[in-house]
């Protein structure tokens, strides 16, 4: 569904370089931390910025080569972008009727007063959180193939980031659609995503599955005595801490019936982007 | 592009009534004095410039780069500029010409003789409008990102030139004089300006594919 290959952009103090794929039928992650340059990937792949290098294909078409109707295959919500605040739901609809074949007024209208999102207030008058979901209700109006969410989740309680992360699972239940979603909340990604990638400094850092990463991956810590006995074959990475090591592994079942008195934990996303941030330090 | 153009329109119908009261107000004012080719001529300027009002309405709090992930073209977006200024030029001159003609001819005068010469100032008028919503957009559209005062000087001195241009040649003027020679300069005048806003556009498609959002 979409790929990026060597994807580079230069800017004065920071640099992307990275590939990555969405295959279809998939929910992929993107993890890392603020200025890692997840939005960046982001506005690479949907042709708002030049890039220096690399090809980014969607749909099977180079970006350049993507028409109108092409377009209308994509839903995107943007972190940092919205609509134009001075006008309200109400005058944008006609707008989105005229630019989208597949576009629900009706459904449209009603999902935006089901989720509380007044039709005649103006868009700067919103909260962050009403602009949120206005944003995803939006991306999900047309039937589109391909979902690009940067932070959808951002700004919103957690009773409506469940009812978010169920809207996408319903979402996904037709064939043929893929999702590529960012989020600084790891357990929102964690429950929807197949796939995840881990970008830090513009380059891509990991990319694992999600059942692999929440099942095999582990974090051992073991102590300098531990860690000298310990069969190093199946960690990834270690780092020396005060009391002894913190070790990655992604075979974690192994450490926990070979050494039992050694401490090994569950390794969610949390913990991948601490360990990352932790070892350049 | 019917989309862009559904939403400008409305913009101007949320925040173009306070213009349209101005330009109401300046028109009585003008039609009050007797001058009924500067109510027209000027109104048709004030109210087409909401086409490149509606370009800062598009950049606030950030909107760009949402508004171009939706299924339009920079060049789809240029051009719905183009056709916005121009549709709101021609519609407030044509609308303004007969009331303020009807006005003068009805109120005033009851004479036909004045009003081919007034018809030939305001149809001046027109031209040099279009020239200005192309110039503008272009300016708006390359300094967007840079407000303050280099990016309005430069359009202040632009349109002053522009002004200066237009008085010189006296287009107005030249339709009056139905002689071959004038004609046939306003004509070469009125290609000029198109040929020019024809740059301004190709210029603003270019501006907005290398503009990083």
């Amino acid at each position: 569904m979409v790929k990026l290959e060597n994807v580079k952009k230069q800017y004065k103090d920071f640099s992307l370089d990275c590939s990555f794929e969405i295959p279809t039928g998939q929910v992929t992650g993107i993890i890392g931390r603020n200025g890692a340059g997840k939005t960046t990937a982001f506005k690479a792949m949907l042709g708002l910025i030049k890039i220096d290098g690399g090809t980014v294909e969607l749909f099977g078409k180079n970006i350049r080569d993507l028409t109108v109707k092409d377009r209308e295959r994509i839903g995107v919500v943007l972190a940092d972008s919205g609509f134009g605040g001075y006008l309200t739901i109400k005058d944008y609809v006609p707008m989105l009727d005229a630019m989208y074949h597949d576009f629900s007024k009706e459904t449209f209208v009603s999902e935006c007063e089901r989720m509380g999102l007044p039709l005649k207030k103006k868009i700067k008058e919103f909260s962050t959180g009403m602009k949120r979901k206005l944003q995803i209700l939006t991306a999900l109006s047309h039937n589109a193939d391909l979902l690009v969410l940067d932070e959808p989740t951002a700004g919103l309680d957690v009773i409506v980031r469940d009812e978010i992360l169920e809207m996408l699972q319903e979402y996904m239940k037709t064939e043929e659609r893929s999702i590529l979603i960012s989020s600084h909340i790891s357990s929102d990604l964690e429950g929807i995503c197949d796939d995840v990638y881990m970008i830090d400094k513009g380059r891509i850092v990991m990319h694992e599955d999600t059942d692999v990463i929440l099942g095999s991956y582990g974090l051992i810590k073991a102590t300098r005595s531990q860690f000298e006995k310990l069969d190093k074959t199946y960690i990834i990475d270690s780092f020396e801490e005060q009391f002894g090591y913190n070790c990655i592994t992604n075979q974690k079942q192994f450490y926990v019936e070979n050494y039992p008195d050694v401490v090994v934990e569950n390794c969610g996303l949390d913990l991948m982007m601490r360990i990352q941030n932790n070892k350049k330090h | 592009m019917k989309g862009l153009l559904i939403k400008d329109l409305k913009l101007i119908k949320t925040r173009g009534i306070f213009i349209l009261f101005v330009v109401a107000a300046y028109a009585v004012l003008q039609l009050g004095a007797g001058n009924s080719e500067m109510s027209v001529g000027l109104t048709t300027l004030i109210l087409s410039i909401f086409s490149i009002t509606s370009i800062t309405y598009d950049e606030y709090d950030n909107g760009m780069p949402f508004l171009f992930t939706l299924p339009i073209t920079r060049r789809e977006y240029v051009r719905e500029k183009y056709v916005f200024g121009f549709a709101l030029a021609t519609i407030t001159w044509v609308v303004m010409s007969i009331i303020c003609f009807s006005f003068e001819y009805f109120v005033w005068t009851k004479s036909v003789n004045a009003l081919p010469e007034k018809l030939a100032f305001t149809v001046a008028y027109l031209l040099v409008v279009y020239f200005m919503v192309a110039f503008e957009i272009a300016m708006k559209l390359k300094f967007a990102e840079r407000s303050g005062l280099a990016a309005m000087i430069i359009m202040a001195v632009m349109g002053a030139l522009i002004v200066l241009v237009y008085s010189t040649f006296d287009l107005g003027t030249k339709l009056v004089d139905a002689k071959f020679l004038e004609v046939k300069l306003f004509i070469g005048m009125a290609a000029v300006f198109a040929a020019m806003i024809y740059g301004f556009y190709r210029w603003s498609v270019r501006i907005m594919e290398m503009r990083e959002l």
